[in-house]
């Protein structure tokens, strides 16, 4: 009998697979990595601010911290959840999936299904806070008010915010129901 | 390609649960849900193509007038300064942080155009009635561009960089941020009225 050569979806010709390659490890590497770097991306500075007088080096929390002072608590808020809720929320999450399937713990699929589609969902709106900064560098660009530089912690928080994303969409769901179909 | 009851009735496997399901014929506004796991499998009939084409190519329009016209200014003591949209990622280059101005690049600027232009390409031979292997490529790299565009974020990202901008001088916004404002609208749009599923049939079967 010949060995079958890959086998291509009749629509779109992509190669079939049975599930997402890489599997739980891929997955569990590209988290893992995010969250080492979730540490640096909170303590670093995201911004170097210098206005004449004197510099400050603003931090994720301190520039929330800021927008509550001045009174523009719903931009904090925003940010908040943004920059710290939701990749916090994707770590987690996604880490109690994959030690579930792991462990091959005795689970009820649909929930934990419906928080995988939550955080497939909310992933993306983490960029707020790079995009705000690269924002806030082309408006004092110039150096007339003051200058802006991006801190190490930009460059952290951008890349866990990349790693989650990719780690959630390298997570294959139909592993969660996998159990369901063996009894 | 086939035809008869198994192509109007496709049976298919949930991407989420794996369930394997036969899916039943779509009623007047109605969706189909997984049996099992209530994913979503078909969306409700979509609108003719020529809607998402229109409001692709307005898209299309207002990603450009939003990059070449001035985006934000800022007007401190007298002093004026004006940015366009990608001057985040002029900055960030300068400074060195390649790889962060490289991203913002591209999630903020780069994958939006391509996305509506890629779907005002495919939409134009989809209408025109000619298929080419061209097609399936397209709709493949859009399912691959898939998280990557998000220009309803990029807009968020400046009005909060705005307001916090806003404690130390004054904010105008340019026609550049009006146009970005009507992309975003215009993109979330094409993506209510667009069905992909509809435009893989529509693309052929053919293996």
């Amino acid at each position: 009998m010949p060995a079958p050569t890959r086998l291509r979806c009749a629509r779109c010709g992509a190669a079939l697979r049975f599930r997402k390659p890489g599997g739980l490890s891929r997955s569990a590497a590209l988290l893992l990595s995010a969250a080492i770097l979730y540490v640096p991306a909170n303590l670093l500075p995201l911004l170097h601010i210098h206005v004449v007088g004197h510099s400050e080096a603003d931090t994720i929390l301190v520039g929330i911290e800021e927008l509550f002072l001045s009174g523009m608590w719903e931009v904090g808020a925003v940010v908040f959840f943004a920059s710290i809720v939701v990749p916090m929320l994707k770590i987690v999450v996604l880490g109690l999936l994959l030690l579930g399937l792991w462990r091959r713990s005795p689970h009820d699929p649909l929930p934990r299904t419906r928080w995988y589609r939550l955080i497939e969902g909310i992933g993306r709106w983490s960029m707020i806070d790079v995009f705000v900064v690269s924002l806030m560098m082309s408006l004092v660009a110039f150096g007339s008010i003051a200058s802006i530089e991006p801190g190490a912690g930009a460059t952290c928080f951008a890349a866990v915010v990349v790693l989650t994303i990719l780690a959630v969409r390298s997570f294959e769901p139909r592993d969660l129901w996998d159990a369901m179909e063996e009894t | 390609m086939p035809k008869g009851a198994k192509a109007v009735r496709p049976r298919i496997r949930c991407p989420d649960c794996d369930l394997a399901q036969r899916l039943p014929l779509r009623g007047p506004g109605h969706r189909l849900l997984c049996v099992r796991c209530r994913r979503l499998l078909r969306g409700r009939a979509p609108p003719p193509l020529e809607v998402p084409l229109c409001l692709a190519l307005a898209g299309l329009w207002m990603w450009l007038i939003a990059n070449v016209t001035p985006f934000l200014s800022l007007d401190y003591r007298g002093a004026s300064t004006t940015s366009y949209l990608a001057g985040g990622v002029e900055a960030l280059w300068e400074q060195g942080f390649y790889l962060l101005s490289s991203l913002v690049f591209f999630t903020g600027v780069l994958a939006p155009l391509l996305e509506l232009a890629c779907i005002s390409a495919l939409l134009i031979l989809l209408r025109r009635g000619l298929r080419t292997r061209g097609l399936k490529l397209g709709l493949r790299f859009l399912t691959a561009l898939g998280p990557w565009t998000m220009p309803g974020i990029f807009l968020v990202g400046t009005l909060v960089a705005g307001v916090k901008m806003a404690q130390m001088a004054l904010m105008l916004p340019g026609s550049g941020f009006a146009a970005l404002v009507a992309l975003v609208v215009l993109w979330t749009s094409v993506h209510a009225t667009l069905d992909f599923d509809a435009l893989w049939e529509l693309a052929g079967a053919e293996p």
